[in-house]
């Protein structure tokens, strides 16, 4: 995808807080906090000196502002033949701040999923209603990979208004480049003016990503590990993989670009409930489990396979895209260490 | 001989003996501060094991239901659980050899990346100190300063079962007073909100229940559709009765290994539900689960004089 920029200019450190002082008052904005030592999270935030600059990546992605751990679709009171249908409350225009570039090609990875033939209604309203500010990286985290997908570290086309940290970290400011409507109005709402980059601004993000993409020490190639669904798909390594495998849904649940989900009713004594889109994993053992007792993917070894032949091979031959984005949040939060980049490794290995 | 060789030499011997199928021990990690669960079935395989402080997982969540003969690396903590195994007839005592290591905690890798907040390319232990050191930077830490929670008041660090110990015994451990003996001086309202407020981060993975070795339910209960006792929906109600469910079903059977509360992606202190549990459990009925292969699990005990004062009051 390429980059559309509307116009680009340079913002001060001191105008972030301008930037998303009028969301932050409309309890509109939702940005990284620490909320405990080790754990960073999109949450709402209505006063901007709360939000942290300092993180690598956050614990959660924020896909779950576009695709709710627990959506509530519909709802009813009263039982019998013909309750009462109540429609859960409409979402809210909301300022998504602070959200990585492979966080935000996950968002590109996910639309043909929700918005294809068939769009998916919840997440088109969220899109429609949200404004995304990206944050380029300023150092890569022990577990990234980004820039083996091709993904740049400092810029990313899914974001309305593109914030590349400039040089030196805490003065140098933002070069921000507009790349929406949406975008351009929160900036004119800020009130915040962009000063001419003393350098041609395409030029200056170029130079940043090529800066930092030289410091990541994960230098994978994934060329052509697709090709393992066809040609390994049987193969001994799967089993011996999902020896270690606890069958939990840490990978999946922290995965930008994990979708799965089961629709759920919650029935009150009184008979009235409602309907929820939940979050669920591939890893679980209920997940491919018939009604009949039959499960297509009756051990560890099969769910492992199809979770990491969905990020390397499936998405790609489906959609064209590459489902992982090297966000590193499963190799850095896998309680056994399996992780998807010495899988990468692995499966060109047994292909070669 | 280091505890590793001595690891590999018993390992090798196991295997070349033919007297078990396969060998659980610790693997190198893919990056700094990292280890993984090795299952090796070769003598060339065994050559492969490790150990040191980042051998965090409790392999013993790898034996329930197993057929085959298993050689297993355990810790304190770990050989608790492999004793409560055997007692849940999960895993049958022959059916296990079981290699003790004396440890002297598992550093918490997440609190010293967070304390760089750099990338750290390689980490090493030298003596009582923890060294990191990253593109042009190293910092040394005391290793006591940087272990788990769990680790740090262990009471328990030799293993209390083994058929060979690799290493000497250490001295026991008295960290002080637990995180439960001082957070239940806390009020009430104090703690209710304290929990409540870890527990609305919770994202339900259910990684704590699967790193546990005593969760090894055919069916958990949340997991249940007929009847649904859970939702899916996570809010901080669903996720307490999950993680009190949890911990009602290991009252007397937690070994306080502190795995839950390693796996847990979002930093839950898991380890205060349990520890409280285990702290009544010991109060009330003088056991500690997985110490005593001799000695029944406090659930499965039944004693005419049993002043169950929780029942009839004191």
């Amino acid at each position: 995808m390429s980059v559309t920029t509307l116009t680009a200019g340079v913002m001060s450190r001191e105008d972030l807080a301008r930037l998303l002082a009028g969301p932050a008052s409309e309890g509109q904005l939702t940005a990284p906090v620490r909320v405990a030592p080790e754990v960073v999270l999109f949450v709402p935030v209505r006063d901007p000196d709360a939000i942290t600059l300092d993180y690598v990546n956050s614990t959660v992605p924020p896909k779950e502002y576009l695709f709710p751990r627990a959506e509530k679709i519909l709802g009813w009171r009263g039982s019998g033949p013909q309750p009462e249908l109540v429609l859960p409350p409409e979402p809210q225009p909301l300022v998504l701040f602070g959200v990585r570039p492979c966080d935000l090609r996950a968002i590109t990875v996910l639309e043909p999923v929700f918005g294809g033939p068939y769009p998916d209604l919840y997440w088109r309203r969220r899109r429609e209603l949200t404004t995304i500010v990206g944050l380029g990286c300023t150092e890569p985290g022990p577990y990234c990979f980004c820039v083996a997908w091709g993904i740049s570290p400092v810029a990313a086309p899914e974001a309305d208004l593109m914030l590349t940290p400039l040089e030196p970290p805490a003065a140098g400011g933002y070069l921000v480049a507009v790349q929406s409507a949406k975008g351009e109005e929160l900036l004119r709402r800020s009130g915040v003016g962009l000063e001419a980059a003393g350098t041609e601004p395409g030029v200056l993000r170029e130079r940043r990503a090529a800066e930092l993409t030289a410091r990541f020490r994960r230098l994978i190639d994934p060329t052509g590990v697709e090709r393992a669904a066809e040609r390994l798909f049987e193969h001994p390594y799967w089993r011996e993989l999902a020896r270690r495998c606890l069958g939990c849904g840490i990978c999946t649940f922290l995965c930008p670009t994990c979708h799965c989900f089961n629709v759920i009713d919650r029935t009150a004594p009184d008979g009235s409930g409602g309907r929820y889109r939940c979050w669920d994993s591939c890893l679980f053992e209920r997940f491919t489990l018939q009604a009949s007792g039959h499960n297509p993917r009756p051990t560890r070894a099969e769910r492992l396979r199809n979770r990491l032949l969905h990020k390397l091979s499936y998405h790609r031959t489906r959609y064209g895209l590459e489902g992982c984005t090297g966000c590193g949040r499963c190799v850095a939060a896998c309680p056994v260490n399996i992780d998807i980049a010495e899988v990468v490794a692995d499966l060109k290995g047994l292909m070669t | 001989m280091g505890t590793t060789e001595k690891i590999r030499e018993i390992a090798a011997g196991l295997l070349r003996d033919g007297k078990v199928d396969v060998v659980i021990g610790y693997g190198p990690g893919t990056l700094p501060l990292r280890s993984t669960p090795l299952f090796a079935r070769t003598v060339e395989e065994a050559e492969r094991l490790i150990w040191d402080a980042t051998c965090g997982n409790n392999l013993a969540v790898y034996l329930p239901g197993r057929k085959d003969r298993v050689g297993i690396v355990v810790k304190g903590c770990d050989s608790r659980a492999v004793v409560q195994l055997i007692h849940e007839n999960q895993i049958a005592r022959e059916q296990v050899f079981v290699i003790g290591v004396p440890c002297a905690g598992i550093i918490d890798r997440r609190q010293v990346e967070a304390a760089v907040e750099r990338e750290i390319r390689a980490a090493r232990e030298e003596g009582a100190e923890l060294v990191v050191e990253g593109d042009g930077w190293s910092r040394r830490f005391n290793r006591e300063e940087v272990l788990y929670g769990a680790c740090r008041t262990c009471r328990h660090n030799n293993p209390v079962l083994y058929d060979a110990l690799a290493g000497e015994p250490l001295p026991p451990r008295d960290g002080g007073p637990t995180l439960v003996e001082i957070w239940e001086k806390k009020p009430a309202g104090e703690r209710r909100d304290f929990i409540l407020s870890e527990m609305a981060r919770c994202i339900r993975c259910y990684a704590c229940r699967n790193a546990c070795p005593m969760c090894y339910c055919t069916e958990c209960f949340v997991d249940s559709s007929t009847p649904r006792w859970l939702g899916r929906a996570t809010d901080a109600g669903e996720n307490l009765f999950f993680q009190i469910g949890r911990v009602l079903h290991l009252a007397g059977r937690c070994v306080a290994c502190g795995a839950c509360s390693r796996a847990c992606p979002m930093d839950i202190k898991l380890g205060l539900l349990l520890g409280k549990m285990n702290k009544d459990v010991l109060e009330l009925f003088g056991h500690e689960a997985g110490l005593n292969p001799e000695e029944p699990p406090a659930l499965n005990a039944f004693r005419p004089d049993d002043p169950e004062t929780f029942l009839l009051g004191k």
